[in-house]
């Protein structure tokens, strides 16, 4: 419990905590407010019956709620890189020489954090969303299953990629490149991925993520642009994303345990 | 039955690839006592404390702690106190909620935050972001630290280091005090002058290996402690 208290202490005293999370809520409303306009504007570009008055592109503005989720990576492995950046690791270390413990109780932590971060930021995309579909008298009523599944999907999503975060910035340390690295991976090469391999797309986190949304859509609407039909269900889904963390926490922990702290 | 060693050196040998920074130290630390720790830059000091404190793995050899490694102590904070380095502390928090964190992860109440604080006369610049701090304030943080558990051991590495002649003079009354109250204190200097005045014994590193030990009255031989420590490190050359 003491480490917890204490990792608790890490995230929440700094001022980037705050700021971090106005950026997950910043980052799901520019994914939600716009994208009703974008499809109007696009319209011409869509198959014929994927406007706003389908009720599944509506559903599919809202699921975008879950975009914050980049920003509690960075909160994850800024719990690890922070350490070494402001050289508290040999302290931290001292009052707990058992490293795994501190692992654990890091990775807890941010995962607590991570479900709070999405869920406030989830909300927001959606106050978000609402406020972009209102613009448009046509835009059709949303399935109120898309609320449920999309913060269900959040909670799953904010906790996993907490952990991984913390396992990345465990591996990586220096936090420049990890915080670069997380944002090029997932803004860039998970979509190169899924450019020149569409199959594989549903087995990356952002692909999973989607899954987790349980979001049955298909249309080529300008920038919303989505297929969901072969993506995996939820239940698969959750699975595999928990499976990416596990991997990743066992090598922070293997990796923390073996290397001489500076 | 013989009493257990506070700090133990045991064969330690630290390598960093082919290079040896430390060559199997065996030594003692003897309790209720200040034991200097000096050598010249690179002669393995800070590698052995590391070392010691669980931070750097042996390549082989033991450093213990009341006989046990420090990974193995139950509840480390309240035997052992340590500086290490002075910079460990996040510049964009303050000195009082720095300490709380290291004190939540120790399981210390959060009042005795400010019993250190007020033993190190840093009450007054608690609430002040570190990163705005003077070395000299940034040293008596670190101890501060180092005594939030109240600690029967403490290892200190240079903690000297930027700290004004007042606070020189200050440090030394300080450990003074602390071995006083029964502590052990290994301290890791290269004011060796300063030392002299404040040191029960003396162990000398050079080039990964111990090269002297013992009472500093023996270690010194009627000279200085600086001129004592210039003689054994220039004839191990």
């Amino acid at each position: 419990m003491k480490l917890i208290r204490s990792e608790f202490r890490k995230v929440f005293y700094p001022k980037s905590f705050i700021w971090l999370t106005i950026g997950a809520m910043g980052l799901a409303s520019l994914s939600t407010a716009p994208a009703a306009y974008a499809i109007k504007r696009f319209a011409k570009l869509a198959v014929p019956g994927h406007g706003l008055d389908n009720p599944d592109v509506v559903d599919s503005i809202y699921s975008k709620s879950i975009s914050g989720y980049l920003f509690v990576m960075i909160i994850g492995a800024l719990a690890m890189t922070g350490e070494f950046k402001h050289n508290t690791a040999v302290a931290t270390f001292l009052a707990s020489p058992r490293r795994h413990h501190v692992m654990w109780a890091k990775m807890l932590v941010a995962a607590i954090v991570g479900v709070g971060v999405m869920l406030i930021s989830t909300v927001t995309g959606f106050g978000a969303a609402y406020l972009g579909l209102q613009q448009y008298s046509d835009a059709a009523a949303p399935h109120s299953s898309v609320f449920i599944d999309t913060l269900g999907a959040a909670v799953v999503t904010g906790a996993v990629l907490a952990v991984i975060g913390v396992a990345i910035g465990t591996l990586i340390r220096s936090q420049t490149p990890a915080v670069v690295g997380i944002v090029i991976y997932m803004y860039l090469v998970e979509r190169l991925i899924i450019v020149f391999w569409p199959d594989g797309g549903k087995w990356l986190p952002t692909g999973l993520i989607t899954s987790m949304t349980n979001l049955k859509v298909s249309t080529s609407a300008g920038p919303m642009t989505i297929d969901t039909s072969a993506y995996l269900e939820p239940t698969p889904a959750i699975f595999m994303l928990i499976a990416y963390a596990a991997v990743f926490a066992l090598l922070a922990l293997t990796t923390t345990l073996r290397r001489d702290i500076d | 039955m013989s009493e257990i060693t506070p700090i133990e050196f045991i064969g330690l040998t630290k390598s960093f690839g082919s290079s040896q920074a430390v060559k199997s130290l065996t030594a003692k630390v003897q309790r209720g006592r200040i034991t200097g720790f000096f050598g010249p830059n690179g002669a393995g000091k800070s590698t052995s404390l590391r070392c010691l404190l669980g931070l750097a793995n042996a390549t082989s050899g033991q450093a213990l702690i009341d006989g046990k490694p420090y990974a193995d102590l139950v509840d480390p904070l309240h035997k052992v106190g340590a500086i290490l380095d002075s910079r460990g502390f996040n510049g964009g928090l303050s000195g009082r909620k720095n300490l709380k964190i290291v004190a939540a992860a120790g399981g210390i109440a959060d009042s005795r935050v400010d019993e250190v604080l007020a033993l190190v006369e840093l009450t007054d610049a608690a609430d002040r972001k570190t990163k705005g701090y003077s070395l000299g304030m940034m040293q008596r943080l670190s101890l501060a630290g180092a005594l939030l558990g109240d600690p029967e051991i403490l290892v200190l590495d240079e903690p000297g280091n930027g700290l004004d002649p007042i606070g020189i003079a200050w440090l030394r009354s300080f450990l003074r005090k602390l071995a006083d109250e029964g502590r052990t204190i290994l301290v890791s200097s290269h004011q060796l002058a300063e030392m002299q005045h404040t040191v029960d014994d003396v162990l000398v590193m050079n080039q990964g290996e111990l090269v002297a030990a013992g009472k500093i009255a023996d270690v010194q031989g009627g000279l200085s402690l600086e001129e004592a420590f210039l003689k054994i490190v220039m004839a191990k050359k």
